[in-house]
């Protein structure tokens, strides 16, 4: 008579049987505090007065209100405000460029400069600040009284731009992600530097000794090197601006008359002005769901890392 | 094709002088290989010629013209790093146009002369087939073929190599000498070589500079250097096992001088100063004697080695000083053996205990017969 547990397709199922238990404890949690809560909010999105529909979600993408409309087409083309979904994208579009090139470009020139290391701190300096101290700088800066750029534009002649810029539907967007880009410069500085000085530097001095430029080195020798490092501040960059809220709330509220309004404002405004669940969670599962297409990439490009 | 000058060159890093008054003169077309341990110097002056370091005293020419100040990519210099430094990013072909492409207008070379000239060097060094290949798919021996090739395609003046073969294995290495030796030559490219390996060193060079704390020892064709070493650290750094160095004292009795060794002394003929010395002596140049008689001295083997073809035998000459000697390898001794001595005495050196120069009348007078 053969015993059962020496088959090998046995041996595999006690294999797995025994890593879950030892999962069960994180799994446990994990479902109380994760899965239990996503479950709950999709549920909650998909419940109206007529039963589960997706009523909630109907209503969200359809309004038109400028404070919480997602996408207000007839706007285009004139200031904002332009719906939330696309600020969101208006700010990805722009900060997400700006920092990642930005960042990299400033990690490579500091490295010709004496004295680096302070300079990095100082910059490094606006990610360590809380995001609501962040958006109350931000509305600082940007003040038509005291701010420095105004002040700035009001020096160049720029009468339009010498005014309070958080205050007027054109500039208070614009003001915001000028902001960002300054808040978040340290982290892709960081990471850039990081990135930059483990690049064997007879790698840049061949390339010195082959005859190429400055900005050839760059763009053929430092630029490709880092990619990896410039991909994940890319990344990171753009699941932050999908789920900004910090820095809106601090510095305009989302106004004014919704012209710097996100979807994470939106789904706060309904969740905690209006008092409406559905369509606040409904608002959060879209905002997730865009979210976890750029989280998924991350993710399986850190795993497909650690494979090689 | 160029001469390349250096004239009394300083560098100093902080408080360190890296580079202490180095001046060299390295002929058209030579194999010029600086020789020293680490931290001589060798690669700060290799970087002072190729501009990626610019010194801080004196001048450095190529070509009769002062390049002190210049960009390293206005030298026409090419360098091979001990690393190699391919670019990762780009496969073998783009490595090897890399110095063609960023200076294309400068040199007014079209996409179809690039493609020429990075075959041309493919060929040469028989990497054509691993064109398309990233380097990080490469073993090390291509490589260093690549690297050689990105360094030759842009037809350089002076050929700077810092240690281009201290990666590979022994024997790739070995076959890789021969090769490096044969382009040079068929090229005849002005070549400065980086190297603390001596075997490398002495089998490629047409001269060798020893280096050490920064200083230019001496200069010479491998076989000066080996055989009338000019300073106790040249005599000590080549060789395996290097040269024998003995503490010596020079004293008077009457007319003549004598010099008195652990173990031995010797009259010299002429008078020639007093005080301590240092007696140098390659094992190559001793030989083992088949019973006492004049001249010959007695020594306590220690310590047999045999390495295949040879062996070499550590002994102690008075119970403190040792020596080493190499002999072939059926000269039968054991530790504990007593053993007689015959020293080539025209194979001798002597050198200043204090400076460690040699003495040149002193080593001249103890050759002579």
């Amino acid at each position: 008579m053969s015993r059962v547990g020496d088959s090998p397709l046995s041996l595999k199922i006690k294999e797995h049987v025994r890593a879950y238990l030892f999962l069960l404890p994180a799994l446990a949690l994990l479902s109380v505090f994760v899965i239990y809560p996503i479950a709950g909010t999709i549920s909650i999105s998909l419940r109206s007065e007529e039963g589960f529909t997706l009523g909630n979600y109907i209503a969200v993408v359809t309004e038109r209100s400028p404070t919480k409309a997602l996408i207000i087409s007839e706007n285009l083309g004139g200031a904002p405000p332009w719906g939330a979904l696309l600020h969101n994208a208006v700010w990805i579009l722009v900060h997400v460029p700006a920092t990642t090139a930005l960042g990299l470009v400033l990690a490579y020139m500091l490295t010709h400069v004496y004295g680096r290391s302070v300079v990095k701190s100082l910059i490094f300096v606006s990610m360590v600040i809380p995001m609501v101290v962040g958006g109350l700088i931000i509305r600082f800066i940007f003040d038509g009284q005291v701010g420095v750029i105004p002040r700035l534009m009001g020096g160049l002649g720029l009468e339009d731009l010498a005014r309070t810029w958080t205050a007027y539907p054109e500039t208070s967007l614009a003001s915001l992600i000028i902001g960002s880009i300054w808040l978040w410069l340290g982290f892709s500085l960081t990471i850039h530097s990081a990135a930059v000085d483990n690049i064997p530097r007879s790698y840049i001095e061949a390339a010195r000794i082959d005859g190429a430029s400055e900005l050839q080195i760059f763009r053929y020798i430092v630029v490709p090197a880092v990619w990896p490092a410039t991909l994940t501040v890319a990344v990171m960059t753009l699941l932050w601006d999908l789920k900004i809220f910090d820095i809106v709330y601090a510095a305009t509220q989302g106004g004014p008359g919704g012209s710097s309004t996100v979807l994470a404002y939106v789904m706060w405004l309904y969740f905690a002005r209006a008092l409406d669940y559905g369509k606040a969670a409904a608002t959060a599962v879209i905002l997730t769901i865009l979210t976890l297409v750029a989280a998924a990439y991350l993710v399986r490009r850190s795993l497909g890392v650690e494979k090689r | 094709m160029a001469s390349v000058r250096l004239e009394s060159v300083v560098k100093r890093f902080g408080r360190t002088i890296a580079v202490d008054r180095v001046s060299l003169e390295i002929g058209d077309g030579e194999f010029f290989v600086l020789l020293g341990p680490s931290g001589c110097g060798k690669t700060t002056t290799l970087r002072l010629i190729a501009g990626l370091e610019y010194p801080d005293e004196g001048r450095v020419y190529i070509g009769g013209e002062d390049v002190t100040y210049r960009e390293p990519g206005e030298r026409n210099v090419a360098m091979v790093f001990q690393n190699y430094a391919l670019y990762p990013n780009m496969n073998v072909y783009d490595n090897i146009a890399f110095p063609l492409k960023v200076r294309r207008r400068k040199l007014g070379l079209s996409n179809s002369d690039i493609r020429e000239r990075v075959l041309e060097v493919a060929r040469m060094l028989r990497i054509e087939e691993l064109l398309d290949r990233k380097p990080g798919q490469l073993s090390g021996g291509q490589q260093q073929r690549v690297a050689l090739a990105r360094a030759l395609v842009r037809r350089p003046s002076v050929w700077l190599m810092d240690e281009p073969l201290s990666n590979l294995d022994a024997l790739l290495r070995i076959a890789m000498r021969a090769e490096l030796k044969r382009l040079q030559k068929e090229l005849g490219i002005t070549t400065i070589y980086v190297t603390h390996d001596q075997a490398e060193a002495l089998s490629m060079a047409d001269r060798i500079a020893v280096m050490d704390r920064g200083r230019v020892m001496q200069v010479g064709s491998p076989q000066e250097v080996f055989l009338e070493p000019r300073h106790v650290f040249v005599a000590t750094f080549l060789g395996s096992p290097p040269m024998n160095i003995v503490r010596c004292r020079i004293s008077y009795s009457q007319e003549t001088a004598q010099i008195s060794c652990p173990g031995f002394t010797r009259i010299v003929p002429q008078t020639v100063g007093e005080g301590e010395v240092y007696l140098g002596i390659r094992p190559e140049f001793i030989k083992i004697a088949p019973h006492s008689g004049e001249g010959a001295l007695r020594a306590e083997v220690l310590v047999v080695e045999p390495l295949g073809v040879e062996k070499i035998i550590t002994a102690s000459l008075d119970g403190e000083t040792q020596i080493k000697i190499k002999t072939a390898l059926d000269v039968e001794v054991k530790p504990g053996d007593t053993i007689y001595l015959e020293l080539d005495w025209s194979r001798v050196s002597v050198f200043d205990a204090e400076s460690g120069r040699i003495l040149e009348t002193l080593t001249k007078e103890l050759r002579e017969p």
